[in-house]
This record gives structure tokens, sequence and C-alpha cells, in this order.
């Protein structure tokens, strides 16, 4: 079975499912949804969820990541990170490994990037677990709610994707 | 001819503001205040809006103290319907007051300033932070983390978001709280308790290390101002305002929140746009007060919950009257996040929590109202005016770090008196500085919470306008 998280794109595989299937997984859906594709990740969640019920994943929703994530992170076998990205042209996905940025410490507490968080977790529990950044870029990222044409267009293969990504890190 | 220091902007603020320090011609600090330099406009545009709205356009005002704004907002708004909110709504609206409450400490106390306490004042301003501390001190940052962790939950689970709910409202709450909400809820009790504990003990002992610090911390006499329970016992929700002086004695029981503009004037200065309460027999500026953790354990008999009321007896063996120095905030603080989450326990264990009856309706009957609690950061309180359909005509906002506006302008030249050496800018002043008001835990902490160091500019200028010396911190 190919790898869910082969991008076809560049040709790149993203093998970072090793060790599925896991226990437990934490999938988080971020974003603003009063700045238009910004609030994308959530908007997926809410369809991923939907579609992919378990009792072992835990889907988190929040407007952006924070230090108080390391707690539900640190429980997770695999973390899934569904986020906006700027981008041309939009309705793009990528995803990429994460890992933990030791050297860099963000300075606002209301905003952390997906490796300081990391690197958080490995500083409080000793390790972080696998992670995955998935990305959509979005067309507009103005003040208002609602998603723009194309990244509405692009999301049933969104969650696609992350379904399959879902079933073989559990191992179903 | 003097010289003045300009510390502008002062980050780690909701908004911004500005520190300036004036110097004699020896060099000795003369003069230095707080200036406030952004205006927020909310008391003006809310007006022709329906006032039952209000508190979910207040709860913006603040991406911390939401729920508290929510609040206030909410019982002016009871107030101008004229209704009786229902016994369970006033408990459920009580416990996320303490959520939010724990949640605000948590932040203050351990992202913000524990750092200062276990890396040290002096230490590098790089790793002076709450990362810095989860590689030389990860028990306390995980501790703080839960403990934020868990009022921000408690929040989300009764209001279905953590931050700008819906589900305060006129006449009470939105929705009644379901038994298995409670019972999680309950589940994580005593292990707060544990985490609380914990660390007010090495606390304790790490005060012996900031001696300098509790002697020039804000530390002067003033008044100090807390709501109270018909028994003079702590009360974060509702009650009356006691008014107390720096010896102790109450120099008023109990006023009504509806009059408190008898008590209570505002004065405004043309160098900042934060107005400056005061205590109205006492005149302008005599009338200084406090308000916030410290002023509240001054005023209140006691807590009223069991562990909180034990910390207290101890708390209050550091003078024989009231406690002066701004620096036992961070204790009073400690010692209100172990009252929070064990009176949340004991409203929980009230079966009338779970009651479906949580909502009073009606029109306006009144044409005004006026709503307070106590933030985490002091009495708030929103007052509205409205027309016969219930729209906003005028409002008034009293913010809770707007209480302590003169005794945060006092503090700053105390520090700077103390520390403050007129010929050469130290990056040692500069942290007092920026202590002094971490101890306030200004809810102008609340839009960047830059967590380690602050993006300072200070300028130390000659009187013909030359520099004289530059400190830049990026």
């Amino acid at each position: 079975m190919t790898d869910p998280c082969w991008d076809g794109n560049d040709g790149t595989l993203m093998g970072a499912l090793v060790g599925a299937p896991f226990a437990s997984i934490l999938v988080i859906g971020y974003g603003n949804p009063l700045r238009g594709d910004d609030g994308v990740g959530r908007v997926v969640l809410e369809h991923l969820r939907r579609a992919a019920p378990s009792d072992r994943v835990e889907y988190l929703t929040c407007h952006q990541l924070t230090i108080e994530l390391v707690e539900p992170i640190r429980r997770a076998g695999l973390v899934l990170l569904i986020d906006a990205a700027a981008g041309d042209p939009p309705g793009v996905t990528a995803c990429q490994i994460v890992t933990p940025e030791q050297e860099s410490a963000p300075t606002l507490l209301h905003y952390m990037t997906p490796g300081s968080l990391l690197a958080g977790a490995a500083a409080l529990y000793g390790a972080a677990p696998p992670t995955l950044l998935w990305t959509l870029t979005g067309a507009s990222f103005e003040y208002g709610e609602g998603l723009s044409d194309p990244v509405q267009q692009a999301i049933p293969a969104l969650v696609a994707r992350l379904q399959a990504c879902l079933a073989w890190a559990l191992g179903e | 001819m003097s010289t003045q220091i300009l510390i502008d902007p002062v980050t780690r603020i909701e908004g911004h503001s500005k520190i300036s320090i004036q110097l004699d011609q020896e060099g000795r600090v003369e003069d230095a205040r707080f200036h406030v330099t952004q205006y927020r406009g909310f008391e003006k545009f809310i007006e022709g809006r329906p006032f039952y709205e209000m508190p979910a356009l207040m709860g913006r005002i603040c991406g911390i103290c939401t729920i508290s704004h929510e609040l206030a907002s909410a019982k002016a708004c009871d107030a101008i319907m004229a209704v009786q909110v229902p016994p369970a709504a006033v408990k459920l609206r009580t416990i996320i007051n303490l959520a939010s409450t724990l949640q605000s400490h948590a932040l203050s106390f351990f992202y913000l300033s524990s750092p200062d306490f276990l890396l040290g004042m002096e230490s590098d301003p790089a790793k002076r932070s709450i990362f810095g501390l989860m590689q030389s001190h990860p028990e306390v940052a995980r501790d703080g983390i839960r403990l934020r962790s868990f009022g921000q939950k408690v929040i989300e689970w009764l209001a279905g978001k953590r931050v700008h709910p819906n589900w305060i409202v006129p006449g009470g709450v939105a929705s009644p709280l379901q038994p298995e909400v409670r019972d999680r809820i309950l589940s994580d009790i005593p292990d707060m308790l544990t985490i609380i504990r914990r660390n007010l003990d090495w606390f304790k002992r790490k005060m012996e290390d900031y001696e300098d610090e509790i002697r020039s911390f804000g530390n002067f006499p003033s008044l100090f101002m807390g709501m109270v329970d018909a028994k003079g016992n702590l009360d974060l929700y509702d009650g009356v305002l006691r008014m107390m002086d720096e010896r102790g004695h109450v120099i008023e029981e109990g006023f009504a929140v509806p009059d408190y503009r008898d008590y209570i004037g505002e004065a405004v200065e043309p160098w900042s746009y934060m107005k400056f309460p005061y205590y109205k027999p006492m005149g302008y500026p005599d009338g200084m007060y406090r308000v916030g953790p410290l002023a509240r354990l001054n005023v209140s008999e006691g807590c009223g919950t069991p562990l909180a009321d034990q910390e207290l007896v101890e708390f209050r063996q550091l003078s024989r009257t009231v406690i002066l120095s701004s620096f036992y905030f961070h204790y009073a603080r400690l010692i209100e996040c172990l009252y929070a989450v064990e009176k949340m326990g004991e409203l929980l264990e009230d079966p009338n929590i779970l009651h479906s009856r949580v909502r009073a309706f009606a029109a306006p009957n009144h044409s005004s109202g006026k709503g307070a609690v106590e933030a985490p950061r002091g009495m708030l309180l929103h007052h509205y005016r409205v027309d016969l359909q219930g729209r906003i005509t005028w409002a008034n906002l009293v913010v809770a770090t707007t209480h302590n506006n003169l005794a945060m302008n006092r503090a700053v030249q105390q520090v700077a008196h103390r520390y403050v050496d007129g010929a050469k800018l130290t990056e040692g002043m500069l942290n007092r500085v920026e202590a002094v008001i971490r101890t306030f835990d200004p809810c102008l902490s609340c839009s960047t919470h830059n967590q380690n160091q602050l993006a300072l500019h200070v300028e130390l200028r000659g009187p013909d306008g030359r520099l004289l010396d530059e400190v830049i911190r990026d």
C-alpha cells in the first residue's frame, strides 16, 4: 500500500508513519475563522471528524498553537496538524514532517510554531511524537468569515487523503 | 536642567504604553510615569447597539479576561432587565469566573513571573522565560501549563470555547451543566490542588531571596478595595465593595456596586489614555487605592475554603496590619488559585448545579444598569444607559487595571528611585521596572505576552536633546 503521505507533486516520500499502527492519534486543526481562508484547518478537521470517528483519535480545534497543547501532544503516538498556508496557486495541499526546533523559542505566548511546540513537549516530557503538518494554500486572509472557492473545492480531496492517512496510521 | 529617560514601547501589555523617568540635574530620579498610549474606544462604539449584545461585544475587549468582561456586562444587563438570575446560573457564572481567574493567575505566575524567581532577575533575558524554565525547571513549567490548561478547559467545557464564548448572556447562561462535564471537572480537582500547594511551598521559600524587591516593589501605603460577601469573605462573583486603609482599618464596610460613583472618582491626565480612579472622600491623588489579589486578601475576613484559609493565616503573618508590598501580589495569586479550585469543587457538589432553569428573560425595565465582578486583576465594572428600546446611549467601564493606575505609577517611581543610576542605563534597571509592573499583572499584559525579554528602547538624553546613552533590547 502506498504511503498516503506521498506527495505526488514533488515525488518526496513523506514516510513519517514508521511505527504504525499507533495506539492514539491527535489531530489539531487550527486557524482564525474570522480571517477568511485562515480558518480552513478547523473546517477540514470537522469534515474529518465526521468522516473518520474513532476512539483512538482525539480531534482538537484551536485558534493558534499554544504551549498548553503539549499536554495532549505528549499523550499521542502520532500528531497531525492541519493549517492554511500562504502560497500560489490557492487550494494546493502539502504535507511535511515537523521536527522539534530546539534553537528558536517563540517570543509570543499566544502563538507557537509547530516545531517550537514539539520542542516544548520534548523538553517537558523527554520526547515528542512523530508529527505531520498538512497545509492548504489560501486565496484570501482578509477579515471575514467563509472560505474562498478554490479552498472550498480543495477540501474534499484533502479530507480523503487525511482519512487514508488515519486509516494507515491506525492499522485499519 | 533635568533629563528624561523614555522607555517606549513597553511590551507585554494590552496595547501600548511607555515609561518616562525624569532625572534632576544631579541625575537623581525626580519623577516617573507609566503612560498608556493606546485608545480602545469600546465605550463609544457600542452606543446605539442593543443592550443584549453587550456581553458578546464586551468579551472582545480582552482575550485573557474575556469571561470577566462578559460577566460584568451580563450583570449590567440583568440590572437593566430587572431580573433575578436563577440560582443554578449564578453558581455556573461563579464557576466560570473561578476558572477564568485560575487560568489568568497561572499565566501570570508561571509563564510571566516565575522565570524571574527561579532563573534570577539578572539572568540572561534570552533564557528568562517559560521556555527557559522548561529546560531548567521542567516540573514547575509542567505544573503551570497543567494549571492554566485546566482553567481553560473548564471554560471550554462550560461555555463551548475558551476565548470569547457566547454562553454568558443577560439573565443567566445559555445552557445548563451536563452531569458528565461536572464529573470531568471534579475528577481533576485533587490534582490541581496538589499542584498549587506544591508551588506555594517553593515560592514561600524563594521569597527569602527577594528581600530587596519586597522592600522596593510597590511597597507603600495605600488604600485597598475588594469585593466581599455578606460575611465579609472573599467573593469573586458578587458582593459589596470594601475599602481598607494601610493600617488595616475598614473605611468603607461595603458599598453597593450601583453606588460606585459616590465613592470612586476618575481623573484624567493629558499624558495617558488610562483614567486614574481614586477614592472620592480623600480626593485625587491622595485617594489612591489598589485592587487585585493582594487587595482582596487584605480586605476579606477570609476565603471561606479550608486550604486557602490555612494559607491566608500564614500570609497574614507577614504584617501586623495589612500587606503593603506589591511583590506579594504573586503570593496572593497562588492563594487565590487554591481558593478558586476549592470553591469550584464546592459549587459542583451542590445538587442544584444541574438544574435546567438557567436563564431569566425580560425586556428593558430600567434605563441603566451596573454590573461588577472581581476580575483576576481587580474589580471590573460595566455601567450602561439605554433608551426605551434598550439601545445603549452611554457606557462607562472601570477596568481592573485602571484602578491600579495611580499605584503602578507610584511603583514605577519607587523602583526608579531605588535602581536607576542617571548616568548610565543598565539591564538590571530595565528588568526591575518591568518586574514591578508585572506584580500588578496589568491587563495591559494581554495582547503580546512576549514571554522572555521585553522589547525596550531606552534613551537617555541631555537637556539639549543630545543622546547620552541608549539601550535597545529587541
